[in-house]
């Protein structure tokens, strides 16, 4: 691996794997996502290695969305964290649903608003977000305002409401 | 300044707001009671939704070694095999030069060529290198190429020395360069011919290339059946090129440290021979494929009528047993010739006692 990449691959490489597991909800199919974006890049050299690993790995795991929907059909959005082989401890199935309850309050965000939110908190600068979804500079701030405030009432409505899937 | 909206909010929490707008809204939150209550409310709203994210988040794991294995780019497929491939070609060029010396030359000219070799490719390496030499420098131009013209009209100089030596250069140089191969071959067609094929000069060294072959090869080469001596097995069978003829080269064991060698070839091919005399003369001419060793041969020819005749010293006989020593017989329509490193009286009782291999 060039030196650049190398760099890019030690500082980027866990925010992308954070970044992939938002989408596909498995964290190790989420690193394997990400090696790939990164063997991808070995290939391509792109100038914004950064940039574009993201927008690649958001590609990928869109494919890796529509395959997986298609392979499960009728999943609840609650019980899709794929069971363990033990019977977790109470952290464990706690922790699981609080997780549940993030991913679904996720779902509800438009996929605008949810894609900003994700590349942010995968420690993108506004720059980087707006290049990477098109969107204005200024218009990143309220994108994230909004989808923050989403995310918290949608989650705080799920900790009250029964959520189970469409489909 | 009017009131700051919550994109602008989020931005400067962020730390993303420009320095000259962050300072405006710094100044307007000083003053507005309300402002200032929705920066602290949008800070909650920002603590809370990382706190939500931070949830959701994969298993804090260290970041593993990148796995390049993971996808093999199809593009670099060239440049991963091409230094293997290289090393590949260079020890093929390595076994065909090895082969090639190793079947023709005597060791001691193999020992010549070797060590001629350096030089000898320094010769023919430094012409292309004289030549950008002489056209950068324009003033230095004449001294080069009038030295390069003196050595070429040197090479072609149809000397014994320097054109055995040209012969080794230009079989090293069949690998390397066919052009330098022709460019030498050219004025000097003795050494083509001595580095094409089985040289003249050389001895019947075992050739490791040459290829073993049947008794029915064997058989249809020499127009009968081979000879061979009975109850010792024959270790390997093969043929030697000879000017005129094919000689049928089997090598028996006696016992573990005694290999004879029987060398037969179709008498009629000779002439008339009958006899010792004529044996004796006919293995001159089997030696005379190999001036290299007639005279040792001669020597040890001698060395065996002295042996013969008079009753010799076990010293003596000792030294007649190191050396390989010849008998030849005529068996039926064939000359065989048998060598080994016994007595030349045991060669020729051993090789009263050869008997056609039968099928």
């Amino acid at each position: 691996m060039p030196e650049d990449l190398a760099d890019v691959y030690r500082t980027t490489y866990a925010a992308l794997v954070r970044f992939l597991y938002r989408k596909v909800w498995s964290a190790e199919r989420a690193e394997d996502l990400a090696q790939e974006a990164f063997a991808r890049a070995l290939v391509h050299r792109p100038d914004n290695a950064r940039g574009w690993l993201f927008v690649v790995a958001a590609n990928m795991a869109r494919d890796d969305a529509r395959r997986a929907a298609r392979e499960r059909r009728h999943l609840t959005l609650l019980k899709s964290e794929p069971a363990e082989t033990a019977p977790p401890p109470d952290e464990a199935v706690h922790a699981d649903a609080e997780r549940s309850r993030v991913r679904a309050a996720l779902e509800q965000l438009t996929p605008r608003d949810r894609e900003v939110l994700l590349l942010w908190d995968s420690g993108l600068s506004y720059e980087e977000i707006a290049a990477q979804t098109g969107l204005a500079r200024g218009a990143i701030g309220t994108t994230l305002a909004r989808a923050r405030r989403r995310l918290v009432e949608a989650f705080e409505a799920g900790g009250k409401g029964e959520h189970v899937a469409r489909g | 300044m009017s009131h700051v909206d919550d994109g602008t909010l989020h931005a400067y929490l962020d730390g993303e707001l420009p320095p000259a707008e962050a300072r405006g809204l710094e100044a307007h939150v000083a003053e507005c009671a309300g402002c200032r209550d929705r920066l602290e409310e949008e800070r909650a709203l920002i603590a809370r939704a990382d706190e939500l994210l931070g949830l959701a988040a994969p298993p804090d794991r260290a970041t593993p070694p990148f796995r390049a294995g993971d996808l093999k780019p199809p593009a670099r497929l060239w440049s991963q095999v091409r230094v293997p491939l290289a090393w590949a070609a260079t020890v093929m060029v390595a076994l065909g030069v090895g082969m090639y010396l190793g079947s023709g030359a005597a060791t001691g000219r193999r020992d010549e060529a070797v060590t001629d070799r350096p030089a000898d490719v320094a010769a023919v390496r430094e012409p292309p290198a004289a030549r950008p030499m002489a056209d950068t420098a324009a003033g230095a131009r004449v001294e080069p190429r009038g030295r390069h013209r003196a050595r070429s009209t040197q090479a072609p100089t149809p000397s014994g020395v320097a054109a055995l030596e040209r012969a080794n250069a230009a079989r090293i140089d069949t690998v390397a360069s066919v052009g330098a191969l022709a460019e030498r071959a050219a004025p000097a067609p003795g050494a083509m011919a001595v580095s094409q094929g089985t040289p003249p000069a050389a001895p019947p060294v075992p050739a490791p290339a040459t290829p073993l072959f049947s008794i029915d090869s064997a058989r249809a080469l020499l127009g009968q059946d081979p000879v061979a001596l009975p109850d010792a097995p024959i270790r390997s069978m093969r043929r030697e090129p000879a000017i005129g003829a094919t000689i049928v080269v089997l090598e028996q064991a006696l016992d573990s440290a005694t290999v004879i060698e029987l060398r037969e070839r179709p008498a009629a091919m000779s002439g008339l021979v009958a006899g010792a005399r004529d044996a004796a003369e006919e293995r001159g001419r089997f030696d005379s494929l190999a001036p290299d060793v007639s005279r040792e041969r001669a020597a040890a020819k001698r060395v065996h009528w002295l042996a013969d005749s008079i009753a010799v010293s076990p010293r003596a006989r000792d030294k007649i047993v190191r050396e390989r020593n010849h008998a030849v017989l005529r068996s039926g329509r064939l000359l065989v010739e048998i060598s080994g490193p016994l007595t030349a009286d045991s060669l020729g009782k051993l090789l009263e006692t050869v008997k056609p291999i039968r099928p």
